[in-house]
């Protein structure tokens, strides 16, 4: 049993990096809003994390590490992955970043953001609470 | 005014097991402390398990009602402030009872 590596703290922690990453690519898109034929980039993240915490999902066993891995992947080794929208286009010089949208996402990340550091806390804390008998 | 009746010591004595009538019968119905305490643990647990779950339906974008999450968050660090407070006390009161002249 380790103490830093339940599910959920791992969970927390990746979504942080997750965030994090998906804030450089979104200041990424702004700062080339009018570089003609820029394509947007996006983050996915949950799905991956959403199939890597369930419990019953069908997985393979690997019984040697040259196994191909079935199934969801370990929690440990879910990543998040940037992507980018080559399918469509806003203005004429083929670039699709809508700097409203852009904004939009960035306040709603920065929210993320702040949300997950205060749960992490409070999972330290708590952790805290119980080890000393004191708060 | 209402002033508590007498009887209090008496009813305090009993629940810490002492009675009145020796030779009664009758069996003591309420629940014990172990068990009371036990529930107690129980629920503080149950409440730190809800909150990991908000946190998980939160961090997979399954849940965006930040505000039950933190609510429940709030909830879980509020019972587990009252359980170590509740088993200091009961540590407090146990050496108080250790340090005393009989």
């Amino acid at each position: 049993m380790n103490l830093f590596r339940t599910d959920i703290m791992v969970a927390l922690k990746k979504s942080l990096d997750a965030t994090l990453l998906r804030h450089e690519v979104i200041a990424n898109n702004i700062a080339n809003v009018d570089t003609p034929g820029f394509k947007r980039s996006d983050v996915t993240f949950k799905e991956a994390l959403k199939l890597a915490l369930e419990k019953d999902a069908f997985k393979g066993v690997q019984t040697d590490p040259r196994h191909i891995p079935i199934g969801p992947s370990n929690l440990d080794k879910v990543e998040p992955k940037v992507y980018k929208e080559i399918d469509t286009f806003f203005k004429n010089d083929k670039n699709n970043v809508d700097i409203d949208v852009e904004m939009g996402e960035l306040a709603k990340n920065s929210m993320a953001y702040r949300t997950l550091t205060r749960l992490i806390s409070e999972k330290y804390t708590s952790l805290e609470t119980s080890i000393s008998g004191r708060f | 005014m209402i002033i508590n009746p007498i009887d209090l010591p008496m009813a305090s004595m009993e629940a810490i097991g002492y009675s009145s009538l020796p030779s009664g019968g009758e069996v003591n119905s309420k629940p014990s402390f172990k068990e009371t305490f036990k529930n107690a643990l129980a629920k503080t647990n149950e409440l730190q398990l809800n909150a990991d779950n908000a946190m998980e339906d939160f961090v997979t974008g399954e849940s965006e009602n930040l505000h039950e999450l933190m609510i429940g968050v709030e909830e879980a660090k509020i019972a587990l402030q009252f359980t170590v407070e509740v088993r200091n006390r009961i540590m407090e009161a146990y050496q108080e009872l250790m340090r005393m002249q009989i």
